[in-house]
C-alpha cells in the first residue's frame, strides 16, 4: 500500500467515493484495485468486497470471482447482491435457469433493491423477452426508492429495441423525477424524434402529440382512437358479429391443414365418391339412375345434419363467452348455421356437374333450386334454433339429438324414393320437411316430376314464421342464458 | 357526486339442482343489495368465496338479470374486462382482436384501426399475426389484457383480472390498471388481495353470503372484513 492510498482510506467515505470513480468509469482493473484496497482497510464493510466482485465478474474472471463469491457469502449471508451477482454469473455460464431461480428469490426478499430488478431485466433481455425485461424495471421503478439509475436502463433498452413510444414514456418519468439528469431530456428528445420516423411508416395514432403530454395520458389518447361505429345491441352490431366470426369460424376451421380452403371441395367429393362406390358400383343396385337419386338425397341430408347438429350444441360450448360478454346467445347458433351454409356452396356445386355427367340437362328449371336452398335453410336453422335454446333448460336433450337425427335420416327419403312405399302412406310420409325437400329436389335437378311449388311455399313461410318466433323468444329470454348455463 | 350505475334491493338466486324429481333448491347469491357507483371512482369489492363478488359485478354488466330489484345504468356502458374470452387459438391475435371487439359491439374496421397499437402495446411484434396457438401464456395474457383494456366500456367491471400472467407482466397490468383509474375511469374492482384494493380503490363494499355488510372508507371496510374472519 502506498503512502498516498493509506492516506485517502482514512475515511470509509472516501474509500467508496475512489472506488465508485472507476467504477463509474468502467475502468474495472482500477475499480478492483481500489476495492481491494478498501475492503484490507474496513474489511466489516460489505460494500467493498461486493464491489470488489462486481469488478471481477466484469473483467470476465468467472473462475476466482466464483471462489471469492463464496468467502463474500459467508462473510455476509444477508447481503442481497450476493444473490444478484450469483444469477449474473449463472448467466454468464449461460445456466438462465439457476439464474432464474435466484432472481425470483432474490425478488420476493429483496424487492427494494435496484441490482435485483436490474439483474432480472437483464436475464429476460438475454432470453429475448424484452417486453418481461421492461415489466421488470417497470416494477423496480415502483418499488425502488432511487430509481433514476433504473429508468436510464430502461430507456436504453427499449431504445435499443426500437420501442420508441415506450421509451418516451420511460424518458419523460425521469424527466419528471429528476428534471436535473440531462439523460432524461435527451433520450425523450431522440425517442420523440425515432417514434415521428417510424410513425408515418406504422401510421400509429397521435405520435406527434406525443411531447407535449405526460405519460399517463398517452395510453388514453392511442386508445381513444377506438370509437363505435355501431349501436350497442342492434341488427346491425348483431350482423356484424355474426357474418365476422362465421367467417373467422371457417378460417379457423383450415387454418392447421395443409390444402386449406381445397378441403371444401375435397370433403365433399370424397363423400360422394364413397357413397357412388358403395351403392352404385358394389351394390349394384340396377337402375342406372341411382346415383344421382342417392347423391340429391345425401348431399342435401348432410347440410341439414350439420346445421342442426351444430346449432344445437353452440350455446353451451360458448357458455363461457356468454358469461363474461353481453353476446346474445342467438348469435352462437345463427353462427354455425350461417357457416354450415357457406360451406355447403362448394358441395352443390359438385352436385350439378356430377348429375350433368351422368347424361342430364341442365335446364332453366335447376333454377327452382334457389327457393327450395332457401326453404330448406329457413327449416334447418329453425329446428337448429329451438333445439339449441332448449338444450341449456333440459341438458338430456342432447342425448337425444343423434338417434332422433337417424330416425329423421332414415324417414326421409334419402337411399330411396318416396314412391317406393304404399301410396296410402306417401302423403303422411312428405309431411316430413327434409322428405318433401329431398322430393323437391329431385324434382327440379333430375326432373321426376313437377314440383309442388304451393307445399314448398307453404315450408317457406313456415320456416321463416319458426325463425321469426323462435329468435323473439331468444331475444325475450337472453338475459336468462347466462343464469341457465350456471344453474 | 354523479351516478354512473345504481341498483336498488337487487336480489338474485340460483337453482341448486335440476334433477326432475327432485323439489329444487334455491340459493341466494345477492341479497336486497342497493348501491351506487360514482363518475370517477373505483369501487372495491371484497368478501370470502361464495359471497357473491363475481355475481354482483355480472349483475353490474347486464349479463345477469336480477330477480328482484332494478340496476340502472343510465346510457353508460359497463361491462367485464373479460380476458381472451373467446379466443380461437387457430386464428391469429389480430384476428381475435376484432372478434373480442365485436363481443362489446365494434365493428371490425373499428377494430382494424387499432392494429398497430394493439402490436405495440402487447409487446407482441410481428407475433400479433401469428396463430394465438403459437403464443407462449404470458403472450396470451398480454394480447387478452391489452385488448380489454383498449375495449374501454364507461364503467370498468375487473373480476380478479391482475393474477393472470407472469410474475413481470402482473405488475405492467396493475401499472396499466392504475393509471386508467387514476383518470377518469369508473371502475369495479373485485380481489382477494387486500393490499391490491387499498392501493387501487377509493371506495370498498363488503359483501357476506350476498348481503351487503357494509360500504365506505377502504381502510374500514377492510378492518371489518379481517374482524369477520377472525371470528
Amino acid at each position: 500500500m502506498t503512502s498516498e492510498s493509506a492516506d485517502l482510506i482514512a475515511n470509509v467515505d472516501v474509500a467508496i467515493e475512489w472506488g465508485r470513480e472507476a467504477h463509474r468509469k468502467k475502468d474495472w482493473n482500477k475499480a478492483l484495485e481500489r476495492w481491494s484496497i478498501g475492503r484490507t482497510a474496513f474489511p466489516e464493510r460489505a460494500v467493498f468486497s461486493i464491489r470488489s466482485l462486481e469488478a471481477l465478474i466484469e473483467l470476465g474472471q468467472l473462475e476466482s470471482a466464483t471462489l471469492f463469491l463464496k468467502e463474500v457469502q459467508k462473510q455476509f449471508p444477508e447481503n442481497p447482491e450476493t444473490l444478484t451477482l450469483n444469477a449474473r454469473l449463472c448467466m454468464l455460464r449461460d445456466n438462465h435457469g439457476d439464474a432464474e431461480v435466484l432472481l425470483k428469490r432474490a425478488r420476493l426478499e429483496h424487492p427494494n433493491q435496484s441490482a435485483v430488478w436490474i439483474q432480472s431485466a437483464n436475464l429476460a433481455e438475454l432470453s429475448g423477452d424484452i417486453a418481461l425485461a421492461s415489466a421488470y424495471f417497470q416494477e423496480g421503478e415502483r418499488q425502488v426508492a432511487s430509481p433514476e439509475g433504473m429508468f436510464i436502463l430502461h430507456g436504453e433498452l427499449l431504445m435499443k429495441n426500437e420501442l420508441w413510444s415506450e421509451a418516451l414514456v420511460v424518458w419523460s418519468k425521469l424527466k419528471n423525477l429528476c428534471p436535473h439528469l440531462q439523460i432524461g431530456h435527451v433520450g425523450a428528445l431522440e425517442a420523440e424524434r425515432a417514434s415521428k420516423q417510424s410513425g408515418s411508416r406504422r401510421d400509429t395514432p397521435n405520435d406527434s402529440e406525443l411531447g407535449s403530454l405526460d405519460n399517463q395520458s398517452i395510453k388514453l389518447t392511442n386508445s381513444s382512437n377506438l370509437k363505435r361505429s355501431l349501436a350497442q345491441n342492434s341488427l346491425a352490431a348483431f350482423l356484424e358479429l355474426v357474418w365476422v366470426k362465421a367467417l373467422f369460424g371457417m378460417r379457423s376451421e383450415i387454418q392447421r391443414t395443409r390444402l386449406g380452403y381445397i378441403w371444401w371441395f375435397l370433403e365433399p367429393l370424397l363423400y360422394m365418391v364413397v357413397y357412388y362406390l358403395v351403392f352404385a358400383v358394389l351394390m349394384l343396385r340396377g337402375e342406372p339412375d341411382f346415383a344421382p337419386l342417392l347423391l340429391s338425397g345425401i348431399i342435401p341430408w348432410m347440410w341439414f345434419l350439420r346445421t342442426v347438429t351444430a346449432a344445437s350444441s353452440s350455446i353451451i360450448i360458448g357458455q363461457s363467452l356468454l358469461n363474461q360478454t353481453s353476446v346474445p346467445a342467438l348469435a352462437l347458433p345463427v353462427v354455425e348455421i350461417l357457416q354450415a351454409f357457406m360451406k355447403q356452396a362448394p358441395v352443390f356445386l359438385l352436385l350439378f356437374v356430377f348429375i350433368i355427367w351422368q347424361g342430364y340437362e341442365p335446364s332453366l328449371r335447376w333454377f327452382l333450386i334457389i327457393p327450395v336452398l332457401l326453404v330448406q335453410l329457413l327449416i334447418g336453422a329453425a329446428l337448429g334454433l329451438f333445439i339449441a335454446g332448449l338444450i341449456p333448460l333440459f341438458r338430456d336433450l342432447q342425448r337425444l339429438i343423434p338417434s332422433g337425427l337417424t330416425l329423421m335420416m332414415f324417414l326421409s327419403g334419402i337411399f330411396y324414393s318416396y314412391e317406393m312405399i304404399p301410396p296410402d302412406w306417401q302423403s303422411i310420409f312428405l309431411m316430413n320437411p327434409m322428405a318433401f325437400l329431398i322430393k323437391t329436389y329431385r324434382d327440379v335437378l333430375l326432373s321426376t316430376s313437377s314440383p309442388d311449388l304451393f307445399l314448398l311455399s307453404s315450408w317457406f313461410v313456415i320456416g321463416l314464421g319458426s325463425c321469426v318466433l323462435i329468435s323473439e323468444v331468444y331475444r325475450r329470454f337472453q338475459h336468462h342464458y347466462p343464469r341457465w348455463l350456471l344453474d | 357526486m354523479d351516478k354512473m350505475l345504481s341498483l336498488e334491493e337487487v336480489s338474485l338466486h340460483f337453482k341448486k339442482n335440476g334433477a326432475l324429481f327432485s323439489a329444487p333448491e334455491y340459493f341466494t347469491a345477492l341479497d336486497n343489495i342497493s348501491l351506487e357507483v360514482y363518475r370517477g371512482e373505483t369501487l372495491g369489492v371484497i368478501g370470502g368465496n361464495g359471497s357473491g363478488k363475481s355475481t354482483l359485478l355480472r349483475v353490474m354488466a347486464g349479463i345477469f338479470r336480477p330477480d328482484t330489484g332494478t340496476v340502472d345504468a343510465g346510457d353508460a356502458t359497463a361491462s367485464l374486462l373479460a380476458l381472451q374470452a373467446g379466443f380461437d387459438l387457430n386464428l391469429s391475435g389480430a384476428d381475435n382482436a376484432v372478434l373480442s371487439g365485436l363481443f362489446q359491439g365494434y365493428s371490425r374496421t373499428d377494430m382494424e384501426k387499432t392494429f398497430p397499437y394493439l402490436e405495440e402495446e402487447s409487446g407482441l411484434g410481428r407475433f400479433f399475426y401469428q396463430p394465438v396457438r403459437t403464443y407462449s401464456h404470458g403472450m396470451r395474457a398480454r394480447l387478452g389484457f391489452t385488448v380489454s383494456i383498449l375495449l374501454q366500456p364507461d364503467v370498468l367491471l375487473l373480476d380478479e383480472i391482475l393474477t393472470v400472467g407472469d410474475e413481470g407482466f402482473r405488475g405492467k397490468a396493475e401499472a396499466i390498471v392504475r393509471d386508467r383509474l387514476r383518470s377518469n375511469q369508473t371502475a369495479v374492482l373485485v380481489s382477494h388481495s387486500l393490499p391490491q384494493v387499498e392501493r387501487l380503490c377509493d371506495r370498498a363494499l363488503l359483501l357476506d353470503q350476498g348481503r351487503c355488510i357494509c360500504v365506505g372508507d377502504v381502510s374500514e371496510v377492510i378492518r371489518a372484513y379481517k374482524d369477520s374472519i377472525r371470528l
